[in-house]
């Protein structure tokens, strides 16, 4: 069975660890428990050509630093090694997270070239709550896929693992 | 010391307790061949010897390379309560892992970390709610501007029928000084255009521009016209109005519709919080300048108040009549603007004293009189009202004058007969003053030139040709500020 490595990188407190929490065990946990290191989680996927195996760990917040050390520490450097596909995750209510994201993605097309990235706009139960205009900005990059999702209510989760899940797969 | 070993062993096993590290051997294939250390308490459930490596540290040792030195992951959550840095040294065959323990440390750092982020969330909750204050403030502003601008070009627009109905009123007292009705209709005129002047004022303080028409005011026909003004209105309630200029101050340096305005913003004031007793308007020489009190024998302000009544739309009484609140506003910023400063001096019960001193104008303010006998003058305004009475006031003054509604008429008139002044409105049918006096400039360069208009922000349509124009009066103009400008604008003509 083939395993892909896809590491969950942002801001902190943008869902991140809940949307892992969604998808692998169907759970989510309104309060907020800020993670530092890494957490590694597994779940299979049943595709078309079959069962994969994503094994995805679960990152530390990015803080939103001028300096690349701040913006990713020694420690993320080390996690993302062999990392087949990233998810950026951004709070659709904080712009500066959507910023982070952005950052990030810069950083990564910069020292992980090739690598696909998604970008999943968390937190779309809020979505009265989001900037104006920021879904339809983001979906409007052509340099990056985005989703709109829901940790909260599932919303989009499954099926932008599994999107990734069929790229990946079909990639190899 | 092998796990068997150690936990057959009472020494070993006290010895394991407190070791913070162990190390696995794994296959190929993840399979745990060796463990040492084992059987602390924040060992992994599942990692034994002879079973598979747990999930995560396989991941782990899945991605390492072949190597001589370790490969670090640093504060890897192993389970809900166990955190390790991982390090990993792999041949290719089989892996070793040192797992070692960094809860403390963890937990340490985690606290911080938590502390920190929620104080962040906390910081970034306040800049957005900054950022919708500020918001709404510059559309509060932007709401504000548009209002002043409003009130503003309303006011502007009364200008013209007010200046044509206090010509009109000064024409006819002049002709019949003993009527009672012309004086009636001038005070009426004068106190509607200082309400219209204090709307004007606050939209200009809101704008943030104030324009002075800075001139030689004479004392005693002002003091006089507030005499007529109020004098009336204080009989009516049983007051005595004193107006007193014990020193024969003549002239003062100011602004002089501004004066007016502050003059009847104060008595207004005066008289409606007056109910018996005197009101008075003193004006006396301070040194170089020339003092103007307002007193009154009404009830007084609280000490708490005296500051307070200078704010707008402030009425320290709800039930005073006919106040918008914005009179003393308005007055303290024109005296302000005049380089004066208006106090208030009261005690509840005692009357209040309202004060401020403006300068005697200096002696090279006092301007030479120029003879407008035999001036010629080309009259351009479209209101034929107000075109009248600037005719027969010039005429009064053996000025010879010609006048034309439009700008078309005027540069043709102006080519058929040359004259020594131009007078017009900036606003015209077919065009604008600056203009037509740009034009006209060009033809006879030694042409005496007043632009006239109802608003007094004419820079925009100055622009470069500012030059052009000697002397600029705004509506509504009163024969004495008429002759004032014909008089600056000839004598800079001669001058060039």
């Amino acid at each position: 069975m083939n395993s892909f490595k896809i590491c969950l990188m942002g801001a902190f407190s943008v869902g991140k660890t809940s949307l892992v929490r969604r998808f692998v065990h169907e759970v989510f946990d309104q309060r907020y428990t800020t993670t530092l290191g890494v957490k590694i989680e597994t779940r299979e996927v049943e595709l078309d050509s079959g069962p994969v195996k994503l094994v995805i760990w679960d990152m530390e917040g990015a803080d939103n630093g001028d300096r690349e050390a701040e913006l990713v520490s020694s420690r993320m450097k080390a996690y993302l090694k062999g990392v087949n596909s990233v998810m950026l995750v951004a709070d659709g209510t904080r712009a500066v997270t959507v910023r982070t994201a952005w950052r990030l993605q810069e950083w990564l097309h910069r020292e992980w070239p090739g690598i696909p990235v998604v970008m999943l706009l968390n937190k779309s139960d809020l979505q009265d709550k989001w900037q104006p205009g920021l879904q339809q900005k983001e979906e409007s990059s052509k340099s990056l896929l985005c989703f709109t999702t829901s940790a909260l209510s599932g919303e989009n989760v499954e099926d932008t693992f599994r999107h990734l899940a069929r790229q990946l797969s079909e990639k190899q | 010391m092998s796990y068997a070993d150690a936990s057959t062993n009472k020494l070993g096993l006290a010895v394991l307790k407190n070791a913070r590290y162990l190390v696995a051997v794994v296959d190929k294939h993840g399979l745990v061949k060796m463990l040492e250390c084992p059987g602390l308490p924040w060992c992994i459930n599942g990692l034994r010897v002879g079973r598979q490596l747990p999930e995560s540290l396989q991941a782990i040792v899945d991605i390492c390379d072949e190597s001589t030195s370790t490969q670090l992951f640093p504060y890897v959550q192993i389970s809900d309560d166990v955190h390790t840095d991982v390090h990993v040294l792999s041949n290719g065959s089989e892996a070793q892992l040192i797992l070692h323990d960094v809860n403390v440390a963890y937990e340490g750092a985690h606290e911080f970390q938590q502390k920190a982020h929620d104080v962040s969330l906390l910081l970034e909750q306040q800049a957005e709610l900054n950022r919708l204050l500020e918001e709404k403030r510059a559309e509060a502003d932007a709401a504000n501007r548009a209002k002043s601008r409003f009130i503003a070009t309303m006011s502007n627009e009364f200008r013209s029928p007010i200046s044509s109905i206090m010509a009109h009123a000064d024409a006819l007292h002049a002709e019949r000084r003993d009527a009672r009705e012309p004086a009636a209709i001038q005070r009426a005129s004068w106190y509607l255009l200082t309400l219209l002047e204090n709307l004007l004022e606050q939209a200009r303080m809101e704008e943030d521009e104030r324009k002075l028409d800075l001139s030689n005011v004479e004392i005693p026909p002002m003091l006089s016209d507030m005499r007529q003004l109020f004098g009336n209105q204080a009989r009516s309630r049983g007051l005595m109005l004193k107006v007193d200029n014990p020193d024969q101050a003549s002239l003062v340096r100011a602004d002089e519709i501004r004066l007016h305005q502050v003059l009847v913003n104060l008595l207004s004031n005066a008289m409606r919080y007056t109910h018996e007793g005197e009101i008075s308007l003193l004006c006396r020489r301070q040194g170089d300048a020339i003092e103007f009190c307002v007193a009154d024998t009404g009830k007084g302000i609280d000490e708490g108040d005296l500051e307070r009544i200078f704010e707008p739309f402030t009425r320290i009484n709800p039930t005073g009549e006919g106040s918008a609140g914005l009179g003393l506003t308005v007055s303290r910023k024109l005296v302000e603007a005049m380089q004066g400063e208006l106090t208030v001096q009261s005690k509840t019960g005692d009357g209040s004293t309202f004060s401020f001193s403006l300068p005697i104008p200096a002696k090279d303010q006092l301007k030479t009189i120029e003879n407008l006998e035999g001036l010629s003058v080309l009259l351009v305004e479209d209101d034929v009202d107000v075109r009248e009475m600037y005719r027969i006031w010039m005429e009064d003054w053996g000025a010879h004058v010609r006048t034309v509604p439009s700008c078309d008429l005027a540069v043709a008139e102006f080519e058929n007969d040359p004259v020594d002044l131009i007078l017009t409105d900036l606003f015209l049918a077919d065009g604008n003053g600056v203009e037509l006096l740009t034009l006209l400039r060009k033809t006879r360069p030694g042409l005496a030139t007043v632009l006239c208009s109802s608003s007094d922000s004419i820079e925009t349509y100055l622009g470069r040709d500012g030059a052009v124009v000697d002397a600029f009066i705004c509506k509504p103009v009163s024969a004495k500020r008429l002759e004032s400008a014909l008089q600056t604008a000839i004598r800079l003509a001669k001058s060039v």
